[in-house]
C-alpha cells in the first residue's frame, strides 16, 4: 500500500471514530419538532383523504339521484299507454299538438254523426281525464322536490258543423252546447292537472302550492347556518361526551362546508393480556384525553332532508392520563401444627393496582369522521340526527390504544 | 427487579414499534456521530442543528427498513454506516436546496496556502478538517461523498446533476491537492 493511500484510509478513519459532544437539549428540542412535523403530515394525509372520500360521496349521490329521475321519467310516459287501446295515446298526440287527428273507424261505424260526434267528445273528454288522474298522481309526489311545473295551455276545439246531417245545431242542443262549453276550457297539459270543472283547478292549484307534511323545512336562504352539537359516544364500552359549536357555509345547492370547535373528552381501554412478571399482572391500560377539537368537514343534503358528512377533525389535547391496572396475587403460607401433625395452610392474596404512566401522549390527535341522518323540524330550529363514527389516524400512546370513537350526533340549527 | 439495559438491536426494534424511550436513547447515542458527519458539509451553527435534526427524522422514518445479516460484531458499524449515508444524503438535499455548489475550481497560485500539517500517524480531526476546508467547494463535496461516505461516481452524478466522469475528475484533483498541502509540511 503506497504513502497516499494510507493517507487517505489514515483520514477515513479519524472521520468516522469522530463524534462529537452530546449538547444538553437537544433531544427535547429534537421531540418538539418531530411532534409538529408528524402532526402536519397527518393532517395532510387526512385532508387529502377527506376531500377524496367526499368527492366520491358527491357524485355517487348525483348518480343515483340522476338515475332516480330518468326512472320516474319513464314510469311516466308508461303510465299515459293504455296497451288495450293503443289509439289513445294517438289522441293524446293530436291534443297537444292542437291538430285534428282523423279518427279510428270504430267511431264513424257508431249510428248518426251527431252520435259519433257526442261520444267522440266524450271520448276525448274521458281519455283527457284519465290520463289526467294519472299525471296528476305524479305530479303530486314531484311536489316534495318543489318542481317549478310549468303548463302548456292548448285549447281543445271541436268543429261541429251547423248542419242537419252531419251535425248539430248549436241552439238546438243542450247538451252539445255543455259539452262545447267543457272542451272550450284551458287545458293545463304540461303536468296535466285535471279539467273537470274551475273548483276543481282551484284545488289542484293549492296542491301544487301545498308543502308536503311529512317533511316540512324551514326555507332556509341563508349561507352561514350555526348550529349547537352535542356528540354522546361510546368507546372501549365508556361512554363519552363532546359538545359544541358549529358553522355550516352553503357552497352549493346541496353542499357545504363544516367547521367549528368542539369539546370532548374520551376515554379507550386496552387489555393487558397479564402480561408482567412474577405477581403482578397487567390487567388493562386505561387512557383518558380531553381537548378542544376543530372539525372541517363536507356535508351533502339530499331534498328529503338527509345528509351525508364527512371529514377530518384535529383534536387539542388539554389533559390525558395514561393509567396501568395491575392485579397483584401473593401467596402466603402458614404451618401450623395441629395434632401434632404439621400441615401447610395457603393463603393467597389477590389486590389491584393502579399506577399513573409518566408518558406524554402527543399534543394533537388526528380523526377521520362520517356522519350521516336526518333533519327534522324541531319548533322553529332543525334538528339534525344521525350516528357517526371517528376514527384516529393512528394509535395513541405507546401502548397502542385505540381511540375510535361512535355516537348519536345531535345539532339544532339556528 | 433489575431492568435489561437494552442493546442495540433492542432500541432499533423499539424506535419500529414507535417506543419514545427507544428513540431517545437512539437520539443520544448517536448524535454526536451525525454531528461529526453534518459537520463535513455544513459549518454554519444553526443549519448544522437543523441538518441534524432533519437527519434523524429521516432515521426514524425509515428505521423499519435497516437489516443486517453479517456478524453480530459488525451490527453497531453497519447501523453507524447507514445512519451516516442517511446524514449524508440529507446534507447533499440541503446544500442543493440552497444552491451553493461552485463549479470553479481553479484557484489562483496566489490563493494557495500551505500550511503545517502532522505526520499521518500524528493527524487529528482538526488537522483533517482545516485540509479539507482549504479544497474548493466542490471538490470537498466530492470527496467527502466518494471517499468517507462511500458513493459511487454514479451516485454522485445523479445526486448533483453531472457527469459521472466529471466527478472522478473533480475527485482526483481533490486527492492530488490534498497530497500536494500535506507533502509541503512534510518537505
Amino acid at each position: 500500500m503506497n504513502r497516499d493511500t494510507r493517507f487517505f484510509n489514515r483520514i477515513v478513519e479519524i472521520l468516522h471514530s469522530h463524534e462529537d459532544e452530546y449538547i444538553p437539549g437537544a433531544w427535547e428540542e429534537f421531540s418538539v419538532k418531530k411532534t409538529k412535523r408528524r402532526s402536519a403530515i397527518f393532517m395532510w394525509q387526512l385532508i387529502g383523504t377527506a376531500a377524496v372520500l367526499s368527492l366520491f360521496t358527491y357524485f355517487t349521490f348525483e348518480v343515483l339521484e340522476m338515475h332516480a329521475l330518468h326512472k320516474e321519467g319513464r314510469m311516466i310516459k308508461r303510465g299515459l299507454k293504455d296497451k288495450n287501446k293503443p289509439w289513445l295515446s294517438e289522441e293524446r298526440i293530436a291534443i297537444d299538438r292542437g291538430r285534428k287527428k282523423s279518427l279510428p273507424k270504430q267511431i264513424h261505424r257508431k249510428a248518426g254523426i251527431a252520435k259519433s260526434v257526442t261520444t267522440l267528445l266524450e271520448l276525448r273528454h274521458s281519455v283527457q281525464y284519465k290520463a289526467n288522474t294519472l299525471a296528476m298522481k305524479k305530479a303530486r309526489e314531484k311536489f316534495t322536490k318543489k318542481e317549478i311545473i310549468t303548463n302548456r295551455i292548448v285549447k281543445v276545439e271541436v268543429e261541429i258543423k251547423n248542419d242537419s246531417k252531419h251535425g248539430i245545431a248549436l241552439s238546438d242542443t243542450g247538451f252539445a252546447k255543455r259539452i262545447l262549453d267543457r272542451n272550450f276550457a284551458t287545458l293545463p297539459l304540461g303536468n296535466e292537472i285535471a279539467d273537470k270543472n274551475k273548483s276543481e283547478m282551484t284545488n289542484i292549484d293549492s296542491l301544487t302550492k301545498r308543502v308536503n307534511p311529512e317533511i316540512r323545512r324551514k326555507k332556509n336562504n341563508k349561507n352561514i347556518v350555526y348550529s349547537l352539537v352535542l356528540s354522546p359516544t361510546l368507546g372501549s364500552n365508556k361512554l363519552n361526551f363532546g359538545t359544541g359549536m358549529e358553522i355550516s357555509y352553503k357552497v352549493g345547492n346541496k353542499l357545504s362546508l363544516l367547521g367549528g370547535v368542539i369539546y370532548s373528552s374520551m376515554n379507550a381501554e386496552r387489555k393487558g393480556n397479564n402480561r408482567g412478571s412474577g405477581d403482578k399482572k397487567l390487567q388493562d391500560v386505561a387512557l383518558a384525553v380531553s381537548g378542544f377539537e376543530v372539525p372541517i368537514g363536507l356535508q351533502y343534503r339530499t331534498k328529503r332532508g338527509f345528509y351525508a358528512t364527512c371529514g377530518i377533525s384535529n383534536m387539542s389535547v388539554i389533559s390525558d392520563r395514561v393509567e396501568y391496572n395491575y392485579l397483584i396475587q401473593t401467596t402466603q403460607i402458614v404451618t401450623i401444627v395441629s395434632g401434632g401433625v404439621p400441615r401447610d395452610i395457603v393463603t393467597i392474596n389477590t389486590r389491584e393496582s393502579t399506577e399513573q404512566s409518566q408518558e406524554n401522549i402527543r399534543n394533537y390527535i388526528g380523526f377521520y369522521t362520517f356522519s350521516a341522518g336526518t333533519e327534522r323540524v324541531f319548533g322553529n330550529k332543525n334538528l339534525n340526527l344521525g350516528p357517526f363514527i371517528k376514527i384516529p389516524f393512528g394509535s395513541v400512546s405507546s401502548e397502542k390504544i385505540n381511540l375510535t370513537q361512535g355516537g348519536l350526533r345531535l345539532s339544532l340549527a339556528f | 427487579m433489575q431492568r435489561k439495559v437494552p442493546d442495540l438491536k433492542d432500541i432499533i426494534d423499539g424506535c419500529t414499534k414507535k417506543d419514545f424511550r427507544c428513540e431517545e436513547l437512539l437520539y443520544k447515542s448517536f448524535y454526536g456521530y451525525v454531528s461529526g458527519v453534518a459537520f463535513r458539509y455544513i459549518k454554519e451553527r444553526e443549519t448544522l442543528k437543523e441538518l441534524i435534526n432533519d437527519a434523524f427524522l429521516r432515521v426514524f422514518r425509515k428505521i423499519g427498513s435497516f437489516s443486517f445479516d453479517g456478524p453480530p460484531e459488525e451490527f453497531r458499524k453497519a447501523f453507524k454506516g447507514w445512519i451516516g449515508k442517511i446524514t449524508a444524503n440529507a446534507a447533499i438535499d440541503r446544500i442543493r436546496a440552497t444552491k451553493v455548489i461552485f463549479y470553479i475550481d481553479d484557484l489562483p497560485e496566489e490563493s494557495q496556502i500551505e500550511i503545517a500539517v502532522e505526520a499521518e500517524n500524528n493527524l487529528t480531526f482538526n488537522d483533517v478538517m482545516v485540509l479539507l476546508d482549504l479544497l474548493p467547494a466542490i471538490q470537498r463535496l466530492i470527496f467527502n461523498m466518494h471517499t468517507i461516505d462511500g458513493f459511487s461516481h454514479e451516485e454522485i452524478g445523479s445526486k448533483l446533476n453531472i457527469p459521472p466522469n466529471t466527478s472522478r475528475v473533480y475527485l482526483k484533483r481533490a486527492k492530488s491537492r490534498l497530497i500536494t498541502l500535506y507533502q509541503a509540511d512534510l518537505q
